[in-house]
Protein backbone atom coordinates (compact mmCIF):
# COMPACT_ATOMS: atom_id res chain seq x y z
CA UNK A 1 0.00 0.00 0.00
CA UNK A 2 3.01 2.50 0.96
CA UNK A 3 4.85 1.75 -2.39
CA UNK A 4 1.71 2.21 -4.54
CA UNK A 5 1.40 6.00 -3.03
CA UNK A 6 4.73 6.28 -3.66
CA UNK A 7 4.44 5.33 -6.53
CA UNK A 8 1.05 7.24 -7.39
CA UNK A 9 2.88 10.39 -6.13
CA UNK A 10 5.82 10.28 -7.91
CA UNK A 11 3.70 10.04 -10.91
CA UNK A 12 1.76 12.53 -9.65
CA UNK A 13 5.08 14.98 -9.63
CA UNK A 14 6.39 13.55 -12.78
CA UNK A 15 2.95 14.79 -14.57
CA UNK A 16 3.26 18.21 -12.87
CA UNK A 17 6.87 19.03 -13.78
CA UNK A 18 5.78 18.09 -17.34
CA UNK A 19 2.83 20.84 -17.39
CA UNK A 20 5.06 23.33 -16.11
CA UNK A 21 7.76 22.89 -18.34
CA UNK A 22 5.31 23.74 -21.13
CA UNK A 23 7.25 25.27 -23.55
CA UNK A 24 5.26 29.43 -23.55
CA UNK A 25 7.96 30.58 -25.83
CA UNK A 26 6.15 33.99 -26.98
CA UNK A 27 7.06 35.72 -24.12
CA UNK A 28 10.96 36.38 -22.19
CA UNK A 29 12.06 39.32 -20.12
CA UNK A 30 15.90 40.76 -21.26
CA UNK A 31 17.44 43.44 -18.75
CA UNK A 32 21.35 44.51 -19.66
CA UNK A 33 23.30 46.82 -17.25
CA UNK A 34 26.58 47.73 -18.97
CA UNK A 35 28.88 50.53 -18.48
CA UNK A 36 32.99 50.76 -19.04
CA UNK A 37 34.01 47.62 -17.09
CA UNK A 38 30.93 46.22 -16.38
CA UNK A 39 28.35 43.46 -17.79
CA UNK A 40 25.10 41.80 -16.58
CA UNK A 41 22.32 40.40 -18.73
CA UNK A 42 19.53 38.65 -17.30
CA UNK A 43 17.43 36.83 -19.73
CA UNK A 44 13.96 35.40 -18.42
CA UNK A 45 11.75 32.92 -20.19
CA UNK A 46 8.72 31.07 -18.62
CA UNK A 47 11.60 28.51 -17.75
CA UNK A 48 14.68 29.48 -17.06
CA UNK A 49 15.95 32.82 -15.97
CA UNK A 50 20.12 33.00 -17.25
CA UNK A 51 22.23 35.78 -16.01
CA UNK A 52 25.49 36.59 -17.91
CA UNK A 53 28.25 38.47 -15.71
CA UNK A 54 30.58 38.92 -18.89
CA UNK A 55 29.89 39.71 -22.53
CA UNK A 56 29.79 36.50 -24.46
CA UNK A 57 30.69 34.55 -21.60
CA UNK A 58 28.40 31.28 -20.41
CA UNK A 59 25.61 32.08 -18.21
CA UNK A 60 24.64 31.20 -14.74
CA UNK A 61 20.80 29.62 -15.26
CA UNK A 62 18.22 28.02 -12.98
CA UNK A 63 14.47 27.05 -13.14
CA UNK A 64 12.14 29.76 -13.18
CA UNK A 65 9.43 28.63 -10.80
CA UNK A 66 5.53 29.09 -11.80
CA UNK A 67 4.98 31.56 -9.33
CA UNK A 68 7.59 33.71 -10.52
CA UNK A 69 6.61 33.27 -14.08
CA UNK A 70 3.04 33.97 -12.82
CA UNK A 71 4.33 37.17 -11.25
CA UNK A 72 6.07 38.82 -14.07
CA UNK A 73 3.01 38.14 -16.16
CA UNK A 74 1.02 39.83 -14.00
CA UNK A 75 2.89 42.90 -13.51
CA UNK A 76 3.69 43.13 -17.48
CA UNK A 77 -0.31 43.52 -17.43
CA UNK A 78 -0.03 46.72 -16.22
CA UNK A 79 2.27 47.82 -18.66
CA UNK A 80 1.27 49.16 -21.93
CA UNK A 81 3.61 47.78 -24.28
CA UNK A 82 3.32 50.30 -27.38
CA UNK A 83 4.93 53.39 -25.06
CA UNK A 84 7.77 50.82 -23.74
CA UNK A 85 10.21 52.53 -26.64
CA UNK A 86 9.18 56.07 -25.21
CA UNK A 87 9.27 55.95 -21.61
CA UNK A 88 11.38 58.82 -19.99
CA UNK A 89 14.75 58.07 -17.93
CA UNK A 90 14.08 59.87 -14.15
CA UNK A 91 17.61 60.36 -14.11
CA UNK A 92 20.74 60.54 -16.05
CA UNK A 93 23.82 59.54 -14.01
CA UNK A 94 24.97 57.27 -16.77
CA UNK A 95 26.17 60.64 -18.84
CA UNK A 96 28.75 60.68 -16.63
CA UNK A 97 29.55 57.14 -15.34
CA UNK A 98 27.90 57.19 -12.09
CA UNK A 99 25.78 54.54 -13.28
CA UNK A 100 25.71 51.82 -15.65
CA UNK A 101 23.20 51.91 -18.96
CA UNK A 102 20.47 50.07 -18.32
CA UNK A 103 17.38 48.42 -21.00
CA UNK A 104 14.80 46.19 -20.93
CA UNK A 105 13.59 44.29 -23.63
CA UNK A 106 10.23 42.68 -23.47
CA UNK A 107 10.00 39.88 -26.47
CA UNK A 108 5.99 39.39 -27.00
CA UNK A 109 4.56 37.63 -29.73
CA UNK A 110 6.53 37.92 -31.97
CA UNK A 111 7.28 41.61 -31.39
CA UNK A 112 10.05 42.96 -29.67
CA UNK A 113 9.68 46.30 -27.27
CA UNK A 114 12.92 47.65 -26.15
CA UNK A 115 13.40 50.88 -23.61
CA UNK A 116 15.81 53.58 -24.47
CA UNK A 117 19.10 53.11 -22.31
CA UNK A 118 18.00 54.32 -18.42
CA UNK A 119 19.74 54.64 -15.02
CA UNK A 120 21.07 50.75 -13.81
CA UNK A 121 19.28 51.51 -10.32
CA UNK A 122 16.34 54.10 -11.48
CA UNK A 123 14.37 52.72 -14.37
CA UNK A 124 11.52 54.60 -15.43
CA UNK A 125 8.30 54.46 -12.95
CA UNK A 126 5.71 52.29 -15.27
CA UNK A 127 8.42 49.46 -15.57
CA UNK A 128 9.90 49.85 -12.37
CA UNK A 129 7.89 46.75 -10.27
CA UNK A 130 8.92 44.65 -13.37
CA UNK A 131 12.36 45.53 -13.44
CA UNK A 132 12.42 44.99 -9.76
CA UNK A 133 11.11 41.53 -9.89
CA UNK A 134 13.12 40.46 -12.48
CA UNK A 135 16.25 41.65 -10.65
CA UNK A 136 15.51 40.40 -7.55
CA UNK A 137 14.75 37.24 -9.13
CA UNK A 138 18.10 36.76 -10.75
CA UNK A 139 20.18 37.73 -7.23
CA UNK A 140 18.97 34.49 -6.20
CA UNK A 141 20.56 32.58 -8.59
CA UNK A 142 24.33 31.57 -7.31
CA UNK B 1 -0.41 58.01 -4.42
CA UNK B 2 3.98 58.21 -4.32
CA UNK B 3 3.38 58.32 -8.06
CA UNK B 4 1.00 60.92 -8.17
CA UNK B 5 3.72 62.83 -6.29
CA UNK B 6 6.36 61.75 -9.04
CA UNK B 7 4.13 62.38 -11.70
CA UNK B 8 3.26 65.87 -11.09
CA UNK B 9 6.90 66.95 -9.35
CA UNK B 10 7.82 65.55 -13.21
CA UNK B 11 4.85 68.14 -14.84
CA UNK B 12 5.92 70.79 -13.03
CA UNK B 13 9.40 70.56 -13.79
CA UNK B 14 8.78 70.13 -17.11
CA UNK B 15 6.78 73.51 -17.20
CA UNK B 16 9.72 75.11 -15.71
CA UNK B 17 12.06 74.27 -17.65
CA UNK B 18 9.38 75.27 -20.49
CA UNK B 19 9.79 78.80 -18.85
CA UNK B 20 13.25 79.10 -18.39
CA UNK B 21 13.84 78.16 -21.95
CA UNK B 22 11.05 80.67 -23.10
CA UNK B 23 13.44 83.66 -20.94
CA UNK B 24 16.66 82.20 -22.69
CA UNK B 25 15.18 82.57 -26.56
CA UNK B 26 14.15 86.25 -25.80
CA UNK B 27 17.63 87.41 -24.71
CA UNK B 28 18.34 84.97 -27.81
CA UNK B 29 16.59 86.59 -30.39
CA UNK B 30 18.61 90.81 -29.61
CA UNK B 31 22.34 88.85 -29.79
CA UNK B 32 23.90 88.50 -32.63
CA UNK B 33 24.49 84.99 -33.28
CA UNK B 34 21.44 82.99 -33.77
CA UNK B 35 22.59 80.66 -31.32
CA UNK B 36 20.34 77.30 -31.81
CA UNK B 37 19.06 75.59 -28.49
CA UNK B 38 16.92 73.30 -29.50
CA UNK B 39 18.59 70.06 -29.50
CA UNK B 40 19.40 70.90 -26.10
CA UNK B 41 18.21 68.41 -23.11
CA UNK B 42 18.52 68.96 -19.83
CA UNK B 43 19.94 66.49 -17.71
CA UNK B 44 20.87 66.19 -13.86
CA UNK B 45 23.66 64.52 -12.22
CA UNK B 46 22.43 65.18 -9.09
CA UNK B 47 22.03 62.01 -7.24
CA UNK B 48 18.64 60.07 -8.69
CA UNK B 49 15.76 60.45 -7.39
CA UNK B 50 16.29 58.66 -3.68
CA UNK B 51 12.97 57.77 -3.33
CA UNK B 52 12.29 55.56 -6.44
CA UNK B 53 15.81 53.89 -5.77
CA UNK B 54 15.16 50.35 -5.64
CA UNK B 55 17.56 49.16 -3.32
CA UNK B 56 15.87 50.55 -0.14
CA UNK B 57 14.35 48.12 1.72
CA UNK B 58 13.42 50.76 4.60
CA UNK B 59 10.10 50.89 3.41
CA UNK B 60 8.98 53.00 6.72
CA UNK B 61 11.94 55.40 6.23
CA UNK B 62 11.24 56.08 2.71
CA UNK B 63 8.21 57.11 3.37
CA UNK B 64 8.68 59.49 6.01
CA UNK B 65 11.26 60.71 3.73
CA UNK B 66 9.62 61.01 0.73
CA UNK B 67 8.64 64.73 0.17
CA UNK B 68 10.93 66.49 1.63
CA UNK B 69 13.50 64.73 -0.32
CA UNK B 70 11.65 65.35 -3.68
CA UNK B 71 11.37 68.76 -2.89
CA UNK B 72 15.09 69.40 -1.94
CA UNK B 73 16.04 67.62 -5.38
CA UNK B 74 13.52 69.64 -7.59
CA UNK B 75 14.82 73.08 -6.10
CA UNK B 76 18.62 71.90 -6.50
CA UNK B 77 17.43 70.55 -10.10
CA UNK B 78 15.55 73.65 -11.01
CA UNK B 79 18.56 75.63 -10.89
CA UNK B 80 21.28 73.35 -11.92
CA UNK B 81 19.61 72.96 -14.84
CA UNK B 82 18.79 76.64 -15.59
CA UNK B 83 23.09 76.84 -14.62
CA UNK B 84 23.64 73.65 -17.24
CA UNK B 85 21.71 75.92 -19.92
CA UNK B 86 23.54 78.78 -19.66
CA UNK B 87 26.95 77.09 -19.69
CA UNK B 88 25.73 75.06 -23.05
CA UNK B 89 24.44 78.56 -24.49
CA UNK B 90 27.44 80.16 -23.63
CA UNK B 91 29.31 77.12 -25.24
CA UNK B 92 27.65 77.45 -28.39
CA UNK B 93 27.96 81.60 -28.37
CA UNK B 94 32.06 81.20 -28.25
CA UNK B 95 31.85 78.54 -30.62
CA UNK B 96 29.67 80.80 -33.46
CA UNK B 97 32.08 83.28 -32.65
CA UNK B 98 34.83 81.44 -33.53
CA UNK B 99 34.07 80.52 -36.42
CA UNK B 100 34.94 82.85 -39.72
CA UNK B 101 31.77 85.73 -40.11
CA UNK B 102 31.81 87.80 -43.01
CA UNK B 103 34.22 87.81 -45.81
CA UNK B 104 38.16 87.17 -44.74
CA UNK B 105 39.55 89.75 -43.47
CA UNK B 106 37.34 90.15 -40.73
CA UNK B 107 34.92 92.73 -42.12
CA UNK B 108 31.43 93.29 -40.80
CA UNK B 109 28.45 91.23 -41.49
CA UNK B 110 27.58 87.66 -41.26
CA UNK B 111 25.70 87.98 -37.76
CA UNK B 112 22.30 89.94 -38.19
CA UNK B 113 22.56 92.10 -35.42
CA UNK B 114 24.25 95.71 -34.54
CA UNK B 115 27.69 96.35 -33.79
CA UNK B 116 26.66 99.94 -33.23
CA UNK B 117 26.91 99.83 -29.73
CA UNK B 118 26.88 103.41 -28.41
CA UNK B 119 23.45 104.01 -30.96
CA UNK B 120 24.49 107.03 -32.58
CA UNK B 121 23.39 105.22 -36.34
CA UNK B 122 26.95 104.75 -37.83
CA UNK B 123 29.62 101.92 -36.94
CA UNK B 124 32.39 103.74 -36.67
CA UNK B 125 35.97 103.63 -33.89
CA UNK B 126 33.44 104.58 -31.16
CA UNK B 127 31.70 101.33 -31.37
CA UNK B 128 33.08 98.54 -28.88
CA UNK B 129 33.79 95.95 -31.70
CA UNK B 130 33.19 97.69 -35.12
CA UNK B 131 34.76 95.08 -37.29
CA UNK B 132 34.47 92.26 -35.60
CA UNK B 133 30.74 91.73 -34.05
CA UNK B 134 29.94 89.29 -31.51
CA UNK B 135 27.01 88.53 -28.42
CA UNK B 136 25.35 91.34 -27.39
CA UNK B 137 26.00 89.52 -23.77
CA UNK B 138 29.86 90.13 -24.61
CA UNK B 139 29.13 93.84 -25.49
CA UNK B 140 29.12 93.65 -28.85
CA UNK B 141 32.18 91.88 -28.84
CA UNK B 142 33.29 88.34 -29.92
CA UNK B 143 34.48 86.44 -27.25
CA UNK B 144 38.14 85.38 -27.06
CA UNK B 145 39.00 82.50 -26.72
CA UNK B 146 42.26 81.62 -23.62
CA UNK B 147 44.74 80.65 -25.59
CA UNK B 148 47.77 78.98 -24.92
CA UNK B 149 48.78 76.83 -21.83
CA UNK B 150 45.95 76.11 -19.15
CA UNK B 151 48.00 75.05 -15.45
CA UNK B 152 45.49 73.09 -13.91
CA UNK B 153 46.50 72.49 -9.91
CA UNK B 154 45.36 68.84 -8.64
CA UNK B 155 44.07 68.12 -5.23
CA UNK B 156 43.84 64.23 -4.59
CA UNK B 157 41.67 62.85 -1.84
CA UNK B 158 42.31 59.73 -1.14
CA UNK B 159 40.53 57.06 1.12
CA UNK B 160 42.17 54.42 1.95
CA UNK B 161 42.42 51.52 3.81
CA UNK B 162 45.92 51.48 5.43
CA UNK B 163 48.36 54.69 5.09
CA UNK B 164 50.31 54.54 1.95
CA UNK B 165 48.13 51.99 -0.05
CA UNK B 166 47.47 54.53 -2.96
CA UNK B 167 51.14 54.82 -3.59
CA UNK B 168 53.58 58.12 -4.91
CA UNK B 169 53.84 55.99 -7.93
CA UNK B 170 50.55 55.60 -9.06
CA UNK B 171 49.85 59.61 -7.96
CA UNK B 172 52.62 60.42 -9.86
CA UNK B 173 51.84 57.84 -13.17
CA UNK B 174 48.50 59.65 -13.31
CA UNK B 175 49.23 63.05 -13.50
CA UNK B 176 51.74 62.15 -15.96
CA UNK B 177 49.12 60.18 -18.10
CA UNK B 178 46.64 63.22 -17.95
CA UNK B 179 49.67 65.77 -18.99
CA UNK B 180 50.64 63.29 -21.96
CA UNK B 181 46.81 62.66 -23.28
CA UNK B 182 45.67 67.13 -22.89
CA UNK B 183 49.05 67.74 -24.66
CA UNK B 184 48.98 65.16 -27.50
CA UNK B 185 51.70 63.36 -26.37
CA UNK B 186 50.41 59.52 -26.19
CA UNK B 187 52.88 57.76 -28.31
CA UNK B 188 49.76 55.54 -29.81
CA UNK B 189 48.13 58.78 -31.10
CA UNK B 190 50.69 59.08 -33.82
CA UNK B 191 51.47 55.35 -34.21
CA UNK B 192 47.96 54.33 -34.31
CA UNK B 193 45.32 56.84 -35.31
CA UNK B 194 43.49 55.69 -38.57
CA UNK B 195 44.28 58.36 -41.99
CA UNK B 196 40.85 59.60 -41.59
CA UNK B 197 40.77 61.43 -38.29
CA UNK B 198 44.41 62.25 -38.14
CA UNK B 199 43.47 65.50 -39.06
CA UNK B 200 41.04 66.08 -36.17
CA UNK B 201 43.55 65.15 -33.31
CA UNK B 202 43.50 67.67 -30.94
CA UNK B 203 46.44 68.77 -28.37
CA UNK B 204 44.47 70.39 -25.56
CA UNK B 205 47.19 72.36 -23.80
CA UNK B 206 46.57 71.74 -20.42
CA UNK B 207 49.18 70.51 -18.03
CA UNK B 208 47.63 69.19 -14.55
CA UNK B 209 50.27 69.87 -11.68
CA UNK B 210 50.40 68.33 -8.29
CA UNK B 211 49.00 70.78 -6.12
CA UNK B 212 48.72 68.22 -2.34
CA UNK B 213 47.39 64.91 -1.43
CA UNK B 214 45.28 64.65 1.22
CA UNK B 215 44.69 60.99 2.57
CA UNK B 216 42.12 59.66 5.05
CA UNK B 217 41.69 55.76 6.39
CA UNK B 218 38.78 54.19 5.88
CA UNK B 219 37.80 50.44 5.88
CA UNK B 220 34.44 51.26 3.67
CA UNK B 221 34.23 48.72 0.70
CA UNK B 222 31.80 50.42 -1.19
CA UNK B 223 31.34 54.89 -1.29
CA UNK B 224 28.84 54.34 -4.09
CA UNK B 225 28.19 56.94 -6.61
CA UNK B 226 26.69 59.41 -4.37
CA UNK B 227 29.22 61.84 -3.23
CA UNK B 228 29.68 60.21 0.51
CA UNK B 229 33.41 60.37 -0.56
CA UNK B 230 33.13 64.27 -0.93
CA UNK B 231 32.01 65.04 2.36
CA UNK B 232 33.62 64.64 5.81
CA UNK B 233 29.95 64.42 7.08
CA UNK B 234 29.89 61.54 5.67
CA UNK B 235 32.93 60.09 6.30
CA UNK B 236 34.85 61.08 2.98
CA UNK B 237 37.06 64.06 2.96
CA UNK B 238 36.12 68.13 1.59
CA UNK B 239 36.94 68.81 -1.51
CA UNK B 240 39.39 71.85 -1.43
CA UNK B 241 38.54 75.26 -3.36
CA UNK B 242 37.23 73.70 -6.39
CA UNK B 243 37.41 77.40 -8.36
CA UNK B 244 41.22 76.70 -8.51
CA UNK B 245 41.55 73.12 -8.33
CA UNK B 246 40.66 70.24 -9.74
CA UNK B 247 39.34 67.69 -7.40
CA UNK B 248 40.26 64.08 -7.82
CA UNK B 249 38.88 61.59 -5.11
CA UNK B 250 40.46 58.07 -4.43
CA UNK B 251 38.29 55.45 -2.96
CA UNK B 252 36.36 52.09 -3.18
CA UNK B 253 33.53 53.09 -5.22
CA UNK B 254 31.93 49.44 -5.80
CA UNK B 255 29.10 48.41 -8.02
CA UNK B 256 31.21 48.07 -10.64
CA UNK B 257 31.81 51.57 -11.33
CA UNK B 258 35.32 52.55 -12.86
CA UNK B 259 35.22 56.52 -12.43
CA UNK B 260 32.36 59.08 -12.46
CA UNK B 261 32.61 62.75 -13.03
CA UNK B 262 30.50 65.49 -12.48
CA UNK B 263 29.12 68.31 -15.53
CA UNK B 264 30.30 71.60 -15.70
CA UNK B 265 27.38 73.78 -13.31
CA UNK B 266 27.04 71.52 -10.84
CA UNK B 267 27.10 72.06 -7.02
CA UNK B 268 30.91 73.73 -5.92
CA UNK B 269 31.19 71.00 -3.38
CA UNK B 270 31.05 68.11 -5.42
CA UNK B 271 32.89 69.55 -8.61
CA UNK B 272 35.41 67.53 -9.58
CA UNK B 273 36.41 63.52 -10.51
CA UNK B 274 36.42 60.02 -8.56
CA UNK B 275 38.49 57.31 -9.65
CA UNK B 276 38.31 53.66 -8.30
CA UNK B 277 41.14 52.54 -6.73
CA UNK B 278 42.42 50.44 -8.63
CA UNK B 279 42.16 52.54 -11.61
CA UNK B 280 44.29 55.57 -10.59
CA UNK B 281 47.29 55.93 -12.08
CA UNK B 282 49.64 52.91 -13.23
CA UNK B 283 48.10 49.59 -12.32
CA UNK B 284 47.35 46.29 -13.91
CA UNK B 285 44.83 45.14 -15.78
CA UNK B 286 42.75 46.76 -19.14
CA UNK B 287 41.93 49.23 -16.77
CA UNK B 288 45.23 49.80 -15.63
CA UNK B 289 46.80 52.49 -17.75
CA UNK B 290 44.73 55.69 -16.16
CA UNK B 291 42.77 56.36 -18.75
CA UNK B 292 39.70 56.36 -16.52
CA UNK B 293 40.45 59.59 -14.67
CA UNK B 294 41.35 60.89 -18.75
CA UNK B 295 37.50 60.07 -19.85
CA UNK B 296 36.27 61.65 -16.37
CA UNK B 297 38.52 65.02 -16.92
CA UNK B 298 36.91 65.31 -20.35
CA UNK B 299 33.41 65.18 -18.13
CA UNK B 300 34.89 67.78 -16.39
CA UNK B 301 35.73 69.62 -19.52
CA UNK B 302 31.98 69.49 -20.27
CA UNK B 303 32.41 66.36 -22.94
CA UNK B 304 30.00 63.79 -23.26
CA UNK B 305 30.36 60.60 -24.24
CA UNK B 306 31.26 60.74 -28.53
CA UNK B 307 27.97 58.76 -28.61
CA UNK B 308 25.57 61.39 -27.31
CA UNK B 309 24.04 58.95 -24.89
CA UNK B 310 21.37 57.95 -27.00
CA UNK B 311 20.69 56.56 -30.89
CA UNK B 312 21.68 57.85 -33.97
CA UNK B 313 19.81 60.90 -33.69
CA UNK B 314 21.20 61.88 -30.46
CA UNK B 315 24.61 63.91 -30.69
CA UNK B 316 27.50 64.96 -28.59
CA UNK B 317 27.39 68.44 -29.30
CA UNK B 318 30.80 67.99 -31.23
CA UNK B 319 30.59 68.64 -34.93
CA UNK B 320 33.78 66.73 -35.65
CA UNK B 321 32.91 63.43 -33.76
CA UNK B 322 30.89 61.14 -36.33
CA UNK B 323 27.13 60.16 -35.47
CA UNK B 324 26.96 56.97 -33.19
CA UNK B 325 24.17 55.17 -31.03
CA UNK B 326 26.00 53.44 -27.97
CA UNK B 327 29.63 53.19 -26.88
CA UNK B 328 31.90 50.72 -28.11
CA UNK B 329 33.66 48.09 -25.56
CA UNK B 330 37.03 46.21 -25.17
CA UNK B 331 39.66 46.93 -28.31
CA UNK B 332 37.56 47.33 -31.40
CA UNK B 333 39.04 46.73 -35.36
CA UNK B 334 38.86 49.64 -37.44
CA UNK B 335 36.75 50.53 -38.69
CA UNK B 336 33.34 49.61 -37.21
CA UNK B 337 30.59 51.15 -38.10
CA UNK B 338 27.30 52.63 -36.80
CA UNK B 339 24.43 55.06 -38.05
CA UNK B 340 26.00 54.95 -41.16
CA UNK B 341 29.80 56.28 -40.31
CA UNK B 342 32.67 54.75 -38.93
CA UNK B 343 32.96 55.23 -34.70
CA UNK B 344 35.60 56.90 -33.59
CA UNK B 345 36.38 54.32 -30.97
CA UNK B 346 39.97 55.78 -29.83
CA UNK B 347 38.22 59.18 -28.87
CA UNK B 348 38.90 59.73 -24.97
CA UNK B 349 35.20 59.98 -24.39
CA UNK B 350 34.21 55.89 -25.77
CA UNK B 351 34.25 53.13 -23.45
CA UNK B 352 37.13 51.36 -24.80
CA UNK B 353 40.19 49.64 -23.01
CA UNK B 354 42.68 51.80 -21.60
CA UNK B 355 45.26 51.16 -24.10
CA UNK B 356 42.60 51.46 -26.97
CA UNK B 357 41.78 55.30 -26.69
CA UNK B 358 43.93 58.08 -27.76
CA UNK B 359 42.49 60.84 -29.03
CA UNK B 360 40.35 63.89 -28.38
CA UNK B 361 39.42 66.10 -31.67
CA UNK B 362 39.75 70.00 -31.92
CA UNK B 363 35.90 70.10 -31.83
CA UNK B 364 35.85 68.52 -28.64
CA UNK B 365 38.95 71.06 -27.55
CA UNK B 366 36.55 74.02 -28.52
CA UNK B 367 33.59 73.28 -26.56
CA UNK B 368 36.11 72.30 -23.34
CA UNK B 369 37.95 75.61 -23.85
CA UNK B 370 34.45 77.67 -24.07
CA UNK B 371 34.79 77.48 -20.01
CA UNK B 372 38.16 78.82 -19.78
CA UNK B 373 36.75 81.69 -22.00
CA UNK B 374 35.45 85.17 -20.40
CA UNK B 375 32.23 84.34 -18.74
CA UNK B 376 33.07 80.48 -18.94
CA UNK B 377 32.25 78.22 -16.13
CA UNK B 378 35.89 77.64 -15.65
CA UNK B 379 37.11 80.76 -16.24
CA UNK B 380 38.66 81.26 -12.98
CA UNK B 381 41.23 78.77 -13.15
CA UNK B 382 42.76 81.41 -15.38
CA UNK B 383 42.06 84.61 -14.54
CA UNK B 384 44.79 86.95 -12.77
CA UNK B 385 42.21 87.86 -9.58
CA UNK B 386 42.95 85.91 -6.73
Amino acid sequence: MKILTLILSFIFIINHCSESKKIQDNLSFEYTAVTRGYYKKVIINNQTISIFKERNGTPKVRNCSETEWHTLNSLLEAINLEQVPNLESPSDNRFVDRAAIANLTIHFKGETYKTEGFDDGNPPMEIAELVKEILSMSENID
Amino acid sequence: MKKIIVVFAFLSFILTSCNNNEDEITIEQSSIEMIDMSDFFVYTNVNANESSKQSQSKVLNRICHTMPNLNRLLNENSSLEKRMYNIEYHTRQFIASKKPIGTPGGGPGGGSGSTDTDGDGVIDDNDVCPTDPGPSSNNGCPIQSYTGQITIPVVINIIEKSYGQVTEAHISSQIDILNEDFNNKNPKTLSTTPPAFADLVANYEITFERNFVVRKISSKNSWGTRDAMKSSKRGGIDATDTSKNLNIWVCEIGGGILGYAQFPGGPATTDGVVIGTAYFGETNGVYGDGRTATHEVGHWLNLRHIWGDGGCSVDDYVADTPISDGPNYGCPIYPSQACGTTDMTMNYMDYVYDDCMYMFTNDQNTRSRALFAPGGFRESFVSLTP
